[in-house]
């Protein structure tokens, strides 16, 4: 039973149509990627989810419920989260503050729990509780934006380019922390343009090529397909 | 000289004060809502002609700046709603706006109380006379009142979950409706909150000044040269701008004299502009 | 309240207007700021025109010549700018067909409405407007109707020296940092010192300044015995008294300038504004002026400012001037106008024209002038010599 379902969402900007009838779908306490070209319109898609983008055409459910139309700031209490691209974190909030922005629509309670949850997840973040948000190292400011994102204790969680900028040993502990907070049953849904890593975190995977899914199929699979190979995997073809 | 000193530093921090209780209100509005709110000295006007309306009643001088502050703050609310709310972001949609709205206030005062200077009585008389420096009992009671709105103002936007909110949504909007912000609510009390404190900041002066429909133009330029000092939208720099401005302008009209004062402050700004294009303390809530 | 009043005045006039017998319209406009700084003037402009409209419509017209005239007036606002001033003026001569204006009230304005006027043949009753620049020239049509510092500074402070030229030896001057204060304080600057006064120091601050304690820091240390608020608005200069009082500061207070006692009191409170001097153009304790003051309240619900009743009489001048000449024709106007001076103020004593040995002509209306000492919130009156 699939319970993100996205049918024919198409998103754009004024004249320019960044998303052309997207449809996709996520199993309940899967992790799914969205592999594609700087451009593809990736981010546009999360972004029409989560409600910051009108939808231009098409449908989208969770659990059951249509969101289509839903706004920004009533997708969290359905259970939605995303850690946008760039991290967008509050720069002059810190950390601490940040989180607590996270759990803006929690009561005292749960917040206190997802708190836990986050430090246990990041244990960084709770030496750097009390510095502002800008003052952090890319790798930390990362853990921060997923950590927010976990705040509101999300069903599902949407992350946007976790790995970029990172380094390789701290996209190892993102990983790591992607893997733990999937296993707690949350359904994810990620973008990335380090198609390895997606597809080794992913079990399932749709291609974006100028807004529209060019190829989908089981992460495993995908893996050895020669066109993603080509150009996702930087261009090792196989024989 | 070190009983001048003594005494002009007084007198700034005390002036300073109560501009910067007009500068916090403009600088979280135009840092929230990308608005520069012109007709900000015109609540600081209402909340003047408040406590005198409202003490012509029969009310107490501090029930009447309250209750003045409260119903200038829902005005201001209701202004946000109906005007403000669709000029949000541009900004020089919004000054036309706001100018527009200071010339209907300054003439409504004029309709309903005429141009004749009001007085509102003063609530403490006499001077407190510390040997070197004196002080006016009512511009004691009004830098004190400042002081302690400065800090309650800063414990709502620390410590409570709208000032967290209002913060958020002043560094990114968008990221902060994701959270579950919902931003038309944090305009309206943002913008509420702003007038609230200018119409306080009117009924502290009240009874230092007169009141007639203009008084709100001194302290609106004040607000804006300090909000150009100490960062567009930065609540930091709103308190270090106000008071700076007003020691600076203490200092130099007790040594000099009014009139290069002026200048002097101006060419301040100036500097500050072309030094440090995003003011003392940056831009941001 | 005044809305409704207004409403009342143009129903009223519509009514008037349906005339039984065909009676001719005299048209007075006025120029004034009804919006600004100077609004407390300007609405004592208006309300002088409207109530010497009232009284000659009440008594069924004003006999000119051969001819019964009712009045009309309009008065518009230039918000104490000259620019709008100019367009008063030229709206007021071109829509309005005036022939007779009272105002404008700023000397910017009054300077700059004049070769239009001249050039028009509009007689021009100009108020306040200290500058001598305004009566330079020679005008033929421009008149000023009140007093200015020229006529009532040497009065006052040979009076003063008179009076109290023991207490008061060192004196500090105070005027708004603009042209009229300059005038004002190089005026003040020669009068203390040809009447032996010890001008200490002399300042001149921003007009929109509110905060007198720097100033005023630095002035209370020279030791005043007097501070002469001079030129600056009642309002700032209630506010300089109390704030100098709050200071320990000691001495006396005048006001030789542009009149506006209510507005110091209520800028100052009662207890710091008492002794304060002030150069006052009526007799607030006449039957003449409490009549005129309660007609006044009536139109606009506050007391009048005395600039009403100068204006007032400078009307009832023009009217006479008209009937004398039995003509609307402003060049017999003009000329008739010093035919019927002296003229009996409606508050006592005499206005005569004056002027030639100050400006070069004789189109000054030189009224009564008083000093008002604030005393328990009332002011106690003497008349200068
Ligand atoms: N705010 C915007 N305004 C106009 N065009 C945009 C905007 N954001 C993205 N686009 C365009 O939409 C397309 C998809 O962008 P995006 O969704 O950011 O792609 P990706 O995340 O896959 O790199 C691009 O052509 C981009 O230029
Ligand atoms: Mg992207």
């Amino acid at each position: 039973m699939s319970s993100l379902e996205l049918d024919k969402v198409s998103v754009a900007y004024g004249n320019i149509q960044a998303v052309h009838e997207v449809s996709l779908s996520v199993r309940q306490g899967a992790v799914v990627c969205l592999l594609g070209a700087n451009g593809a319109g990736k981010s546009s898609l999360l972004n029409a989810i989560i409600g910051l983008i009108p939808l231009r055409g098409g449908k989208i459910s969770w659990q059951g419920r249509d969101m289509t139309g839903t706004r920004a700031f009533e997708a969290v209490r359905q259970g939605l989260s995303l850690s946008p691209e760039g991290r967008r974190l509050f720069p002059g909030l810190t950390v601490m503050e940040n989180l607590a922005m996270g759990a803006y629509r929690q009561t005292r309670g749960d917040t206190a729990v997802s708190l836990e949850r986050v430090f246990g997840l990041f244990p960084r973040l709770k030496e750097r509780a009390r510095q502002r948000a800008g003052s952090l190292s890319g790798g930390e400011q990362q853990m921060c934006a997923i950590g927010r994102a976990m705040m509101s204790n999300p069903s599902l969680l949407l992350l946007d380019e976790p790995s970029l900028g990172l380094a390789p040993k701290v996209i190892g502990d993102v990983a790591r922390a992607i893997t733990e907070i999937n296993a707690t049953g949350v359904t994810i849904l990620i973008v990335e343009q380090n198609a390895k890593l997606a597809l080794r975190l992913s079990e399932y995977a749709y291609v974006l090529e100028t807004g529209r899914v060019a190829l989908h199929g089981p992460s495993k699979e995908l893996i050895d397909d020669p066109h993603v190979r080509a150009i996702y995997l930087g261009g090792v073809a196989t024989a | 000289m070190g009983q001048l000193l003594a005494q002009i530093l007084v007198n700034g921090l005390i002036s300073g004060s109560t501009y910067v209780l007009v500068a916090l209100g403009f600088t979280m509005i135009s840092g929230i809502m990308r608005v520069l709110n012109f007709a900000h000295g015109e609540f600081y006007m209402m909340g003047a002609y408040g406590v005198y309306v409202l003490t012509q009643y029969g009310l107490g001088y501090f029930p009447a700046l309250l209750i003045g502050a409260i119903i200038v703050g829902a005005f201001g609310v209701v202004m946000e709603r109906l005007i403000f709310r669709w000029v949000i972001g541009r900004e020089v949609n919004g000054l036309i706006v706001a100018l527009g709205l200071s010339v209907v206030l300054k003439a409504l005062a004029l309709i309903i109380f005429g141009p004749v200077e009001l007085a509102v009585t003063r609530p403490v008389h006499g001077t407190l006379d510390l040997g070197s420096v004196s002080i006016p009992y009512d511009r004691l009671l009004v830098g004190g009142c400042a002081f302690g709105i400065m800090l309650l103002f800063y414990f709502f936007l620390t410590f409570t979950r709208v000032g967290l909110a209002m913060r958020a949504v002043a560094q990114d909007e968008k990221i902060a409706a994701i959270q579950g912000v919902r931003p038309s609510f944090i305009h309206a009390a943002a913008f509420g909150l702003g007038c609230l404190l200018a119409g306080l900041a009117g009924g502290l002066m009240a009874p230092i000044y007169t009141v007639n429909p203009t008084i709100g133009e001194l302290p609106m330029g004040k607000a804006f040269v300090i909000v150009i000092l100490g960062g567009l939208g930065s609540i930091p720099g709103a308190v270090v701008g106000g008071l700076l401005l007003g020691i600076a302008e203490s200092f130099f009209s007790t040594l000099i004299d009014g009139t290069v004062s002026a200048m002097l402050v101006f060419a301040l700004v100036v500097l500050v502009i072309i030094v440090r294009p995003q003011g003392l303390m940056g831009r941001s809530l | 309240m005044t809305r409704s009043l207004l409403v009342a005045t143009a129903f009223a006039g519509l009514i008037a207007a349906a005339p039984a017998h065909a009676d001719k319209t005299l048209f007075l406009g006025g120029i004034g700021d009804l919006s600004g700084q100077g609004a407390v003037w300007g609405q004592a402009l208006q309300g002088a025109l409207r109530m010497v409209q009232q009284e000659v419509n009440d008594a069924g017209g004003i006999k000119i010549g051969n001819e019964t005239y009712k009045i009309s007036t309009t008065t518009y606002d230039d918000a104490y700018q000259s620019q709008k001033a100019v367009a008063a003026a030229n709206r007021l001569i071109d829509q309005d067909e005036a022939k007779f204006v009272l105002g404008p009230l700023a000397a910017s304005g009054a300077i700059a409405a004049k070769p239009i006027f001249e050039q028009n043949q509009v007689i021009d009753l100009v108020v306040g407007a200290y500058s001598r620049k305004v009566m330079e020239g020679n005008p033929k049509y421009i008149f000023r109707v009140s007093n200015t510092p020229v006529e009532f500074i040497k009065p006052i402070l040979t009076w003063l020296k008179a009076n109290n030229g023991d207490k008061i030896k060192r004196v500090v001057v105070m005027n708004p940092n603009d042209e009229a204060g300059w005038d004002m304080q190089e005026l003040e600057t020669k009068s203390y010192a040809e009447h032996g006064f010890d001008l200490v120091a002399k300042e001149l601050y921003e007009r929109s300044t509110k905060d007198f304690q720097p100033i005023l820091t630095r002035l209370i240390a020279q030791n005043p015995d007097m501070i002469d608020m001079a030129g600056s608005s009642p309002a700032s200069a209630g506010l300089i008294v109390r704030q100098a009082r709050e200071m320990g500061y000691k001495g006396k207070f005048i006001k030789i300038g542009g009149p506006g006692p209510r507005e110091i009191l209520t800028a100052a409170g009662k207890e710091a504004a008492e002794g304060v001097m002030q150069y006052i153009p009526a007799d607030p304790s006449t039957e003449g002026y409490k009549k005129l003051s309660e007609r006044f309240a009536k139109l606009y619900g506050h007391d009048m400012d005395p600039s009403a009743l100068t204006n007032y009489d400078a009307l009832k001048i023009l009217l006479a001037a008209m009937q004398k000449a039995g003509s609307i024709e402003t060049d017999k106007v003009a000329a008739a106008i010093p035919q019927v001076m002296p003229f009996k103020s409606i508050a006592g004593g005499d206005i005569v024209l004056g002027g030639k040995s100050d400006y070069g002509s004789d189109h000054q209306f030189i009224n009564p002038i008083f000093v008002g000492t604030t005393t328990d919130g009332g002011l106690k009156i003497v008349q200068m010599q």
